[in-house]
């Protein structure tokens, strides 16, 4: 049992974090989102870094979540992340790659979106898909209610963002 | 496989389906084609098949692992043991394709190879595991680098925005704290000793991407003390329609400077003659309207820390709560200790006087607000008050302004 490795905590995320954002660390000067879906952030070096949002049901499998790290490898040098709303982010830092990957999204059927004055992704607690003590489902409400409100996660049409989280 | 007519409904329609990618994992693994079939049972029943199991772990570990079962392993045979397995994330939910990729052909080895990217609480979330092959799977991860996270009454993985790695307003290094508290919590990660969970959430900016005033125990959401930056000419620019309003992310193409953005600060404390934006910086309350909707005109100051928010929880067992200030300004600095000796004197009051089951902001409410702040050695500040500037009780007058102007203190400080 010597062996026995315990408590060591997450990894650092240094060790994830794409070439453009290590150098540019802290030196972000301002952002736009020149589409629905599609951030710029540009840094004080001059420095620019798109990243496209996606839709996800937050529910992946291993073979989904393969997926989008073939997409990441193909695009963005091997990176991505993970938004609060358990949306994905695909990190690109080769602004010829942005269209090329935006036609792959969409022949993939991935929706982006979330960003802006948009309806971003539903979080969500595990529903009937995983848990004991739940009334109602969880990730079916969810889908069904996406699917409804879809033309606002693709656009910016209303007022402000809409952000729903039933949980702590 | 299971016939799933109401789940097949769900394969419809264009956001992404759940459904749909479970039924091509089922193709391999028999036990997700059970999860469809029992799931198909609750929309036909309305009621869940799962019960809460006993006491399932790792080794060594009180934390990180939720018993699951299912109430019919006769008939889904696949989900006798469902167990989670919470894996702490890093630090902004980012990856290298060769760590995710790690991280699913362990799950894929030992377990369902069905995700959550991510739990609300932030962890990665392995959903069914049996318990044989929950130590397995827990030394493969570790081999790799990877531990669980919490649950149960214990320190929960604590959660981070992206901070300085992509935002622009971020006031401290949000990801590094998250990583420095999260390994400086290791213990009561991993063995619950509180009397219910404790949440640890941190923000770059008062826009609080991570939610942290609703969802967690402890916020750190940062601010800056001096004055918000002004580009006069880039203001001229948005009110001339030359910039896009939220960076192009509004649902109007030009700014009205007065309408959109002097009309709705919350404080009244900004202005626009327009030529000058001007801003009263002593009455701003840090909503970040006017800064969100010209972020090339705006940004927040220099003299930057973050403001410490307590006890927000959700609705058990009191009614839901949000966080109220306990430390208006905290500099946040590596190795972070003053934040690290307020947590443990927060979790040391609460795990000596908390009933089981009781949040920290519970415990405040029943024992008082004195009683906590003598406990932990903060000193009572005018910012606490947890509805400011609504006080219906005092009524100012000029004397009071005037007696202000010369000198007089309304409240002293240790």
């Amino acid at each position: 049992m010597s062996e026995r490795i315990t408590d060591i905590g997450p990894p650092h995320f240094g060790k994830f974090l794409p070439p453009i954002i290590k150098e540019n660390y802290g030196k972000w000067k301002y952002h736009e989102i020149p589409e629905p879906g599609v951030l710029k952030h540009v840094s004080e070096s001059g420095a620019e870094l798109y990243s496209i949002r996606i839709a996800s049901p937050r529910i992946l499998t291993t073979l989904q979540a393969r997926d989008l790290c073939d997409i990441a490898d193909k695009y963005c040098g091997g990176y991505l992340r993970f938004t609060s709303r358990h949306n994905a982010e695909f990190l690109v830092s080769d602004k010829a790659q942005l269209e090329p990957l935006k036609a792959e999204l969409a022949q993939r059927g991935i929706p982006k979106g979330g960003t802006g004055h948009s309806v971003t992704n539903i979080v969500h607690t595990q529903g009937w898909i995983h848990c004991h003590t739940p009334a109602i489902d969880a990730s079916g409400v969810v889908k069904a209610v996406m699917d409804d409100v879809f033309e606002y996660f693709g656009s910016h049409q209303l007022p402000a963002q809409v952000i729903s989280r039933p949980d702590a | 496989m299971h016939k799933t007519p109401l789940l097949d409904q769900l394969e419809s329609g264009p956001y992404p389906s759940f459904v749909k990618d479970l039924k091509r994992l089922a193709a391999q693994k028999p036990q997700v084609a059970d999860l469809l079939g029992q799931l198909e049972r609750s929309y036909k029943e309305k009621i869940t098949h799962w019960k809460h199991g006993g006491i399932v772990g790792v080794l060594g570990y009180g934390s990180g692992i939720i018993g699951r079962y299912s109430d019919l392993p006769d008939e889904f045979p696949g989900l006798e043991h469902f167990h989670t397995m919470r894996i702490n994330q890093p630090s902004g939910w980012y990856y290298s394709t060769e760590a995710l990729r790690e991280l699913c052909d362990i799950w894929d080895k030992h377990g369902s190879g069905i995700l959550n990217l991510h739990g609300a609480t932030g962890d990665i979330v392995f959903l069914g595991c049996r318990t044989d092959d929950l130590e397995p799977c827990f030394a493969d991860l570790t081999a790799k680098g990877w531990d669980i996270g919490g649950s149960g009454s214990a320190m929960r993985s604590p959660s981070c925005c992206v901070g300085p790695s992509r935002c622009e307003w971020s006031c401290y290094d949000t990801m590094e704290a998250c990583y420095q508290l999260t390994q400086e919590f290791q213990f009561d990660l991993h063995r619950p000793s509180f009397p219910y969970k404790y949440k640890l959430k941190f923000s770059g900016c008062p826009n609080d991407c991570v939610a942290s005033v609703a969802r967690s125990d402890m916020s750190m959401i940062g601010v800056w003390q001096d004055d918000i930056r002004i580009d006069q000419a880039a203001v001229k620019a948005y009110a001339g329609g030359e910039l896009k309003p939220r960076g192009g992310g509004a649902n109007v193409d030009k700014l009205d400077i007065k309408a959109d953005v002097t009309d709705l600060c919350p404080t009244a404390c900004m202005s626009w003659d327009g030529s000058t934006l001007k801003i009263d910086n002593k009455n701003c309350n840090h909503c970040m309207h006017c800064i969100n909707m010209m972020p090339q005109a705006l940004r927040p100051g220099t003299d930057v820390g973050c403001t410490i928010l307590l006890g927000s929880h959700a609705p058990i067992l009191e009614g839901a709560q949000m966080s109220w200030v306990i430390v208006p300004f905290m500099r946040m600095e590596e190795p972070f200790d003053e934040l690290k000796e307020l947590t443990t004197n927060i979790t040391e009051w609460w795990a000596e006087h908390g009933k089981n089951r009781e949040r920290t902001g519970e415990l405040i409410m029943r024992l008082g607000m004195r009683a906590f702040l003598e406990a932990v050695g903060l000193p009572p500040v005018p910012q606490t008050v947890r509805v400011p500037r609504a006080n219906p009780f005092f009524f100012w007058q000029q004397s009071d302004f005037d007696a202000e102007a010369a000198g007089k203190k309304y409240y002293t400080t240790k």
